[in-house]
């Protein structure tokens, strides 16, 4: 039968190692949390990359800058029409009076839009839709589904005095 | 042995602590880069703006000056004064360099209903440099026959 002593001593370097064990645990368990944190963290930055102001710029300002420098534009077919007179024409339905090199107003000025637009665009890595409301001028579904800034120009009719608006909408290209 | 263990631990945690500062700086390191670039775009943008405002080169009808708008002839006259002055190394040129520094300003018409034309305004450029380029749209005035045409106004900074 051992002695006192000796169990004392037994259990006493068992409970030290257990010590040391956990310790140990809480050791590695510190190490998994302080790996995790930053794991968590650079997952957060890779998927909510801040928006440069380079990109806010191009995406938004783009739009409304374009179309007001595109509509004091003069039109190749008629240089005495500027886009603006085209546009409002177009969209005078009970009026149209405007003929540029033999064309209607809305012809040419759906052609003109669309030249101006694409190269440009192009250029910049960009897919782009107008519309212009009451009258037949569109292009779109090239930003169908993905993100885009939009740009408004309102224009008004003479002599209804109505406005009608021009809108231009820009998305990064595939 | 039991002040072993607890040293043992203490470095550890120390080596941990190292670490996730060493992390944490390299993060704001770049963080601050991005940030820098972002400002030096942010300064180009307002330059590319003020540009079509100076006396040198904006368009007014009737005294009232028109947005992002630069008038033909005085384009053509100061890209071709910005260049001599660059040649002959004049007061001139230093007075552009002062303001534009290490950059390019090209104007490209996209849309004329004459002849597409295209003007150099400005030209100190290095080739080994990085570059960030930012395009504005502008029209192009020509104060004979009171057109307008569509251009881009191309700005790269080099760094």
């Amino acid at each position: 039968m051992k002695s006192e002593p000796e169990l004392d001593s037994r259990s006493g370097s068992r409970r030290l190692k257990r010590r040391a064990q956990l310790e140990m645990i809480g050791l590695i368990v510190i190490v998994i949390m302080v790996i995790t944190v930053m794991l968590v963290y650079l997952v957060y930055k890779v998927n909510n990359p801040s928006e440069s102001i380079k990109r806010g710029y191009v995406n938004k300002e783009l739009a409304s800058n374009f179309l007001i420098t595109i509509t004091k534009v003069n039109v190749k077919e008629c240089p005495q029409q500027t886009l603006t007179d085209l546009v409002t024409d177009c969209a005078n339905t009970a009026r149209r009076s405007i003929y540029c090199g033999g064309e209607k107003s809305c012809v040419v000025a759906n052609k003109t839009l669309y030249d101006i637009l694409t190269p440009t665009m192009d250029e910049l890595g960009k897919d782009f839709e107008f519309s212009v409301e009451r009258a037949d001028l569109n292009y779109t579904g090239a930003c169908k589904d993905k993100e885009r800034v939009q740009a408004v120009q309102v224009f008004t009719l003479f002599p209804s005095m109505e406005r009608i608006r021009l809108t231009l909408n820009v998305c990064d290209a595939d | 042995m039991q002040s072993t263990e607890t040293i043992f631990v203490v470095i550890i945690i120390i080596v941990i602590v190292l670490l996730g500062f060493v992390f944490y700086s390299r993060v704001q390191e770049s963080s601050i880069k991005e940030k820098q670039r972002e400002q030096r775009v942010l300064r180009m943008i307002t330059l590319a703006h003020a540009l079509s405002n100076w006396p040198e080169l904006e368009c007014s009808t009737l005294e009232s000056r028109d947005f992002d708008c630069i008038d033909r002839l005085k384009l053509g006259v100061l890209s071709d004064f910005i260049n001599v002055s660059r040649q002959d190394d004049t007061y001139a040129f230093k007075y552009y360099n002062d303001l534009l520094r290490r950059s390019r300003i090209v104007i490209t018409e996209v849309y004329s209903h004459t002849d597409k034309e295209s003007w150099v305004v400005y030209d100190n450029s290095v080739e080994s440099a990085s570059k960030e380029t930012v395009f504005i749209p502008v029209n192009v005035f020509d104060p004979t026959d009171h057109t307008f045409t569509f251009a881009m106004m191309e700005l790269s900074l080099y760094e």
